[in-house]
């Protein structure tokens, strides 16, 4: 039987689809966002991209020539308002090693200016006002307030970050604790389709002879109960499932007969739940058994039975 | 080389987010300051991909240009500072070595060339780099061989699950089940790392 995939999965395949399909590459948003994305695939996908990008972190690092930084460097110089389109402005790499090449930084230098003129002809300018003595201490306190004031704003904006992310991790571990008791309620949903499973395969499986239990002709206190005993192919392995009966008294017990030669054998004791069926099942059915009955006995099962009939099964069918 | 000795800091992430802040401004002092910061890193990685040391180099220059041009399109709620520029210069070297229109792995180019040490970085760079690439290593180092080899293919190679299972002639089922087994067990191993991130 296919299971359907957890939020935690998809996340994980999405994640690999990414990367297989140029999750960075230029023209496209750095790790796209899938529209209406669920909050908590999000975050478990951002969870996963990170745990991914960390396996950079396993390689040794490697510097990088000095050149080729003062190249990207030259690239980007006066482009401070430009995208900068190609890589047309680096340097190419010399193919020869022997073959000197200009680096980066040379290519980068602007054309030599034309040589200043030593001998500037003189002109007269009227001598400049001198500044007030009294004026620079005040500009520089001036400038002393502003550093503060600009360092304040700095710190109270950093302040103000630190606290943002500190409110979204919070928050993506909530997600995480939720996405994980979601995944625990799923994987006892699972178990539980599995026993189903386990209890359709037997059942239904060829040659299982299956008795039906009844209340007794003459009559009982409980005539809404119903019950089935699957017998396997094997003769052997049983399971009884019992749908009807009442809670049994705190100091009781349901106990299963088997009749073998007219002389009731011991199946076992169970509990029922009202409005739920009662299971009860063992790998010893004895041979030659001839009906199944159940009673309601002192808690903990009797050797023989002491209160009448719940239950009766006497007619076997063999699927 | 002098070293400038500063305490590491445990908000990595944010100190990241700001100077890519500084980037969008087309500050290039913070290309400069990234470029010392996440260089040795993304110059392993597509070393790792392509092999040649020359190409990785113009990888790595191109993953700074396209941080350059793009930094106002990062979005700090969809990853890292470090898982965007990892995955740009990824995919650059990953379409690199699509145009060579070979996927031979050139793992010997790799080790024949002699590894430089990371002399640029800043002390507590180094430091923290070192410390997080232990703990990336040992948590890659308690992957089982062939979950390991799942993921290595997606990432360093792009390959798609299916190309994986043909490349390893693996059923495609059994290759899911060792892509999310593994990347289940890095996200429980390392939480504290992600969560330095985020």
């Amino acid at each position: 039987m296919s299971r359907e995939h957890e939020p935690e999965d998809l996340a994980a395949f999405g994640i690999l689809d990414e990367l297989a399909h140029g999750a960075g590459r230029e023209d496209t948003a750095p790790v796209s966002p899938l529209e209406g994305e669920d909050e908590a695939l999000e975050v478990l996908r951002r969870l996963y991209l990170e745990g991914l990008g960390l396996m950079a972190y396993e390689l040794e690092p490697v510097a990088p020539r000095p050149e080729s930084k003062e190249a990207l460097l030259a690239a980007i110089a006066g482009d401070e308002t430009q995208e900068v389109p190609t890589l047309g402005a680096l340097p190419s790499r010399p193919t020869d090693p022997g073959t000197p090449v200009a680096s980066a930084s040379e290519r980068a230098q602007p054309r030599p200016a034309p040589a200043i003129r030593t001998e500037a002809p003189l002109t007269f300018r009227p001598a400049a006002t001198p500044p007030s003595k009294r004026r620079w201490p005040l500009a520089l306190a001036a400038i002393f307030a502003l550093a503060a004031l600009g360092l304040g704003i700095w710190a109270a904006g950093l302040a103000s970050e630190v606290a943002y992310r500190d409110a979204q991790i919070r928050q993506l571990e909530t997600r995480l604790a939720e996405a994980d008791r979601v995944a625990a309620e799923l994987a006892q949903a699972r178990q539980a389709l599995t026993q189903l499973e386990e209890r359709f395969t037997f059942v239904t499986a060829p040659a299982t002879t299956v008795y039906a239990l009844r209340p007794p002709a003459s009559g009982s206190t409980q005539p809404l109960a119903r019950g089935h005993l699957f017998l396997a192919a094997n003769q052997r392995d049983w399971r009884l499932e019992v749908r009807g009966l009442k809670q049994e008294p705190e100091a009781q017990d349901y106990q299963l007969w088997f009749i073998v030669d007219g002389l009731p054998m011991s199946g076992g004791v169970f509990d029922a739940r009202l409005g739920k069926p009662a299971f009860l099942a063992d790998s010893a059915m004895p041979a030659g058994v001839q009906a199944v009955a159940v009673t309601l006995e002192r808690k903990g099962g009797v050797p023989s039975p002491t209160s009448p009939i719940l239950l009766i099964g006497d007619q076997s069918v063999r699927l | 080389m002098a070293f400038e000795r500063t305490p590491p800091d445990p908000m990595r992430g944010s100190d990241d987010l700001a100077l890519l802040r500084r980037l969008a401004n087309r500050r290039p002092e913070a290309l400069s300051e990234l470029y010392d910061r996440f260089s040795p890193l993304l110059l392993a990685v597509a070393r790792r991909i392509l092999g040649s040391s020359s190409d990785a180099e113009e990888i790595l220059q191109e993953t700074f240009l396209q941080a350059w041009n793009q930094a106002d399109r990062y979005d700090s709620g969809r990853s890292s500072v470090s898982t965007w520029l990892v995955l740009i210069a990824r995919s650059r070297a990953l379409d690199r070595l699509r145009q060579r229109q070979s996927r031979e792995r050139v793992a010997a180019a790799v080790e024949a060339e002699p590894v430089a040490p990371d002399a640029s970085a800043r002390l507590d760079d180094h430091v923290l780099i070192q410390e997080r690439r232990k703990r990336v290593r040992t948590a890659l180092a308690g992957l089982p061989a062939e979950q390991k080899r799942v993921l290595e293919l997606s990432f360093y190679e792009g390959l798609s699950q299916t190309e994986i299972a043909e490349r390893t002639a693996t059923p495609l089922g059994t290759v899911k089940t060792r892509a999310l087994l593994a990347m289940k067990k890095l996200r429980r191993d390392l939480r504290e790392e992600i969560r330095e991130l985020m």
